[in-house]
């Protein structure tokens, strides 16, 4: 799971892709986990333009009054 | 000058000095994955977008307050803003239950006049609407860490101090809210095609000849 965010260092994801390689099965999950995650970031939504002009009408609101 | 390879950090110092351009891009950057975990948690479209605008208000009012110090780690404060958000209206709204239906809107909102055919409307129920619905479904140990992972992009042991676990539990969960997704998805692909027309009454959209026609416009 460290591996899959980012979070191994550069010693262990060394070792982790030196895993992935031997072992056909473990590779098999992980790119499982891969694929997963893709879809997860397919899945965000995106808020409605209102919302966003609403954000930035406040944060240059704030500007203004400086 | 402002492009996409500069860091939040870099954002940040550039809003703080009054560079605006520099706060749209932080927020175009951050919206949708933000909104996404936001969304999971209250599973309401329209307190969503409230929640929303309440981070970025948030975090606005604390930049241009001078007391931003967090240090080249602007998504990880603005997702914990996001999530205190969350969990506090998730759990309020426990106390005043609403009806919402299972894609986030309200019951009235069901109502629609049809501008477009029956095939169009079910084609928007696409994987993305499914997948939302399976990480819904998972137990809620498991989709906690999911949202906090993958969406406010905290680390495994910021989740396991913000949820009182050790960093091997949380790893634990993430990978079991994986390896579910990763069974239901595949059991969901194997059902869909069997099943064009909804089963819901209430997801079947509202001809426009039915009663007086400007009602609801």
């Amino acid at each position: 799971m460290r591996r899959l965010y980012l979070e191994t260092s550069a010693e262990e994801t060394k070792e982790i892709d030196k895993a992935l390689l031997c072992d056909s099965e473990l590779q098999r999950y992980y790119l499982e986990m891969v694929a997963t995650k893709k879809e997860l970031d397919d899945a965000r939504l995106e808020p409605s333009d209102a919302t966003i002009k609403n954000i930035l009408h406040y944060a240059q609101g704030l500007q203004e009054h400086k | 000058m402002i492009d996409n390879r500069s860091s939040d950090s870099q954002l940040v110092s550039l809003y703080q000095s009054g560079n605006e351009e520099a706060f749209e891009m932080l927020l175009h950057r951050h919206k949708s994955r933000v909104y996404t975990a936001i969304y999971l948690i209250v599973k309401d479209r329209y307190v969503a977008e409230d929640l929303l605008q309440d981070t970025f208000i948030k975090a606005v009012n604390v930049i241009k307050g001078g007391r931003y110090n967090e240090e080249g780690k602007f998504l990880p404060w603005l997702s914990r803003i996001a999530h205190n958000l969350a969990i506090d209206h998730f759990r309020s709204r426990k106390r005043h239950p609403e009806v919402v239906l299972e894609d986030g809107s309200r019951v009235f909102d069901s109502m629609h006049f049809a501008e477009e055919s029956f095939e169009t409307i079910q084609l928007r129920q696409d994987t993305k609407c499914r997948l939302r619905a399976l990480i819904k479904e998972l137990p809620k140990e498991q989709k906690d860490v999911l949202i906090m992972r993958h969406y406010l992009q905290m680390s495994f042991q910021e989740i396991a101090d913000r949820t009182g676990v050790s960093i091997n539990t949380a790893l634990g969960r993430m990978r079991y809210a994986l390896i579910n997704l990763r069974k239901k998805i595949s059991q969901n692909n194997n059902a869909y095609d069997q099943n064009i027309y909804p089963t819901r009454p209430d997801e079947a959209p509202i001809p426009r000849n039915l009663g007086r026609g400007d009602e609801g416009d």
